[in-house]
């Protein structure tokens, strides 16, 4: 058994201690296995042991200021995975650590470690993410519309707004990958965005291709979903910062709860669209190209049968 | 101070001696019609109304009467002249030429006489009517033949009729009924238009209405089917034939010209920063009749554009959405309205001969006309890089399939190759 205890202040570990035997005293007294130097902690406070099915257990040494699991007071409680108790104003973390094999240290990780994170460290990772949310902007074909002239002023502002919204966001998220228990950095959220917000233009560029590409109604699906898609892995990605291998299942819970969130959003839109009578509609052309020229076509007779059918969908509309 | 002179001057010319020994020889012939719930003063509707025939039968607009004949049950007609006020029955309408026949038991008027011709052009008219429910008014002015636009024939008129003298008498000289009052052009000073007295007569030659909420919806429904089958006839022949006029050219587009039933208005707009061209060519039909809270029947409005760019071309391609988004006219309607339904879009490129468009179509149902839709289609042309044409089609009123037919007809007349 190899048991690691870690002191833990405002939730992050600030020292950590490695058990191989039972029983285990915690208190504030010199000679605990564990001491702990905290006015509210007892002299005995209290141990780790086993029960009579082999399971660890945590037990209350009967000081004034007790044994808290979450919000409530016990006297003896089992411990698994990372548990986490307060003995009166300290927090442990108290987890059973297995003794598998080696595991390889990959390049990426050693150069994560190796890097000084700067404040320019930040600065590039946020210029990294901007070029990519201006791609988007600038593929858009109603970015140059003739009629569209503050061109350089929509720029200038989508950046600043940008910025600060990458700040805010990236803040957030900073403090509930810590609130997860994550070891995790603000440059490490700054490189998720770096890295990940690539994926918006990337699903223009998908979408603009699929225009020519596939039937119509199709490829108006496609430019509506693909930039929820790279949002959904995006968010799925982000969910696993700095978690210890390994993640995909991890990542793929994650991707399903956010597809379900941003689809449930997308289809309460479109009901509300519904019945309020607005339409659902796709104007969006691109010029002929080369080969593909202007994209698959159909017959005005297929056309009439879709039009006959929106004419019967609006006829069946209960009074 | 001599504008003064000349308008002194002028005065007798306009008040000839006749007009107040017309006002009085009249008067007892002429009503005013509302529409009511029960209540004495107040009213839904007004017009005006004059007799034709024996027993108080009377002449009016179908408009003034089109919410009792949209809701006989809930809707009351009564009459007010001279002699006091009469309850009304319907008796008979004709919703395409905008006229009905009511009668008042126990109104003894003298009756009207109906003119034997229309009024010659130039001929001096006067018209009797209840300008928004203040008095009964003579209104003095000019027959001009029939407007030379539409499709149901209109008498065209100089004199400034006012809202609630809709189915008052237009008289010649001779105190014979040359037509009846209908409508003014919006926003115009007195461009008036009356409904030739040949529809009337038309309609007296009818046995009466049973007037039930079901035997009304029957009639409704016959009258707009007869005139939209005429006016899809009409429009198809003229669109298949090969007049002898000169195509439409719209900036690098080309058209065959349309009916002549149609008003045509056209422009050429240069914006010079944006480096675009835009020519117009817009025409609607003109009269169409139109039903109480649904709108206009058998109506057509076609607009032809061309745009040229001198500038790249994606760009000009972000500007062509936007653009025709801006030509949809299916306005958003919630569900539950009790006349039209939700407006359902299709859309997807289309093939129409050698030209390939991208096209939207909205259709909005008629709830009390099944089969009757309004249709709106635009459609922006795909095949050339810097240059697009585009085209925007309303139908109102219309079966579903002669809205696609005509759609097609119009779609098949345009091509590449203006100037």
């Amino acid at each position: 058994m190899i048991l690691a205890i870690r002191v833990l202040r405002d939730g992050v570990a600030i020292r950590e201690q490695i058990f191989t035997a039972t029983p285990i005293r915690i208190g504030r007294a010199p000679h605990s296995d564990l001491v702990l130097v905290d006015p509210t902690v007892s002299r005995d406070h209290a141990r780790i042991e086993r029960d009579q099915k082999g399971g660890l257990v945590i037990v209350d040494g009967a000081g004034p200021n007790g044994l808290y699991a979450g919000p409530k007071r016990v006297e003896a409680e089992p411990v698994s995975g990372r548990f986490r108790v307060r003995l009166g104003l300290a927090e442990i973390e108290i987890e059973e650590v297995s003794a598998d094999a080696t595991q390889p240290v990959s390049i990426e990780d050693l150069q994560q470690l190796d890097q000084r994170r700067t404040p320019l460290t930040w600065a590039g990772y946020m210029v990294i993410a901007l070029l990519a949310l201006n791609l988007e902007t600038v593929l858009a074909p109603e970015f140059w519309s003739p009629f569209n002239p503050q061109r350089v002023v929509g720029v200038v502002w989508q950046n600043a707004s940008s910025l600060v919204a990458i700040l805010i966001f990236g803040s957030i998220l900073l403090g509930l990958l810590k609130a997860a228990g994550r070891r995790v950095r603000m440059a490490d959220v700054l490189r998720h965005f770096a890295v990940f917000t690539w994926l918006r233009p990337l699903a223009v560029a998908l979408s603009l291709l699929g225009y020519y590409l596939l039937p119509d109604g199709l490829a108006a699906s496609l430019r509506s979903w693909l930039p929820s898609l790279a949002t959904v892995a995006f968010l799925a990605q982000a969910a696993a910062i700095r978690r210890p291998p390994p993640n995909r299942n991890f990542r793929w819970m994650w991707a399903a709860v956010f597809l379900l969130i941003v689809a449930g959003l997308d289809l309460t839109q479109s009901y509300a669209a519904r019945r309020m009578g607005q339409p659902d509609i796709d104007q969006t052309v691109l010029p002929p190209i080369p080969v593909l020229g202007t994209g698959p076509l159909v017959s005005f007779e297929d056309y009439s049968a879709a039009v006959e059918a929106a004419g019967e969908r609006s006829a069946a509309e209960v009074r | 101070m001599n504008l003064l002179t000349v308008l002194l001057a002028l005065a007798p010319l306009q008040a000839p001696p006749s007009s107040e020994a017309a006002y009085a020889r009249l008067k007892p012939s002429l009503f005013t019609i509302e529409i009511h719930s029960g209540n004495r003063e107040a009213k839904s509707s007004l017009g005006s109304g004059y007799i034709v025939g024996p027993g108080g039968l009377m002449a009016t607009n179908y408009h003034v009467v089109a919410s009792f004949v949209d809701d006989p049950v809930r809707n009351q007609l009564r009459a007010k002249g001279e002699a006091g006020e009469f309850p009304l029955s319907l008796v008979q309408f004709d919703l395409v030429h905008d006229i009905a026949l009511v009668r008042a038991a126990g109104v003894s008027g003298r009756p009207l006489a109906l003119a034997t011709a229309p009024p010659e052009a130039g001929e001096r008219i006067i018209s009797f009517g209840n300008p928004e429910g203040l008095g009964m008014s003579l209104i003095e002015g000019n027959a001009n033949g029939f407007a030379t636009k539409g499709v149901v024939p209109r008498l065209l008129l100089s004199m400034p009729l006012n809202s609630g003298m809709s189915g008052g008498p237009i008289l010649n000289s001779r105190d014979e009924v040359v037509g009846t009052n209908v409508s003014v052009q919006w926003l115009s000073n007195s461009l008036s238009f009356g409904v030739p007295t040949q529809a009337l007569r038309d309609l007296l030659a009818k046995p009466p209405l049973v007037v039930t909420e079901a035997a009304l919806k029957a009639e409704m429904n016959g009258q707009i089917d007869a005139f939209e089958k005429k006016t899809l006839g009409a429009l198809t022949e003229a669109l298949r034939s090969n007049p002898p006029e000169p195509a439409l050219l719209i900036g690098g587009a080309r058209s065959k010209p349309l009916p002549p039933a149609f008003a045509c208005w056209d422009n050429r707009q240069e914006f010079q920063r944006e480096g675009l061209v835009k020519s117009q060519y817009g025409c609607d039909l003109q009269f169409t009749p139109a039903i109480e809270d649904v709108g206009p029947i058998a109506s057509v409005q076609v607009q032809i554009e061309h745009f040229a760019s001198a500038h790249g071309r994606y760009g000009f391609y972000g500007y062509l959405p936007s653009h025709a988004q801006s030509h949809q006219s299916v306005q958003p309607r919630a569900e539950g309205d009790r006349h039209l339904g939700s407006p359902e879009c299709a859309s997807n490129r289309v093939q129409v001969g050698p030209e390939s468009w991208k096209m939207i179509t909205c259709a909005v149902a008629f709830k009390e006309y099944p089969g009757f839709f309004d249709v709106d289609l635009a459609a922006t042309s795909l095949s050339r890089p810097s240059e697009a044409m585009f085209v925007s089609l309303s139908f109102k009123g219309f079966r579903m399939k002669s809205a696609l037919d005509l759609s097609r007809l119009i779609m098949e007349n345009i091509s590449w190759g203006g100037k």
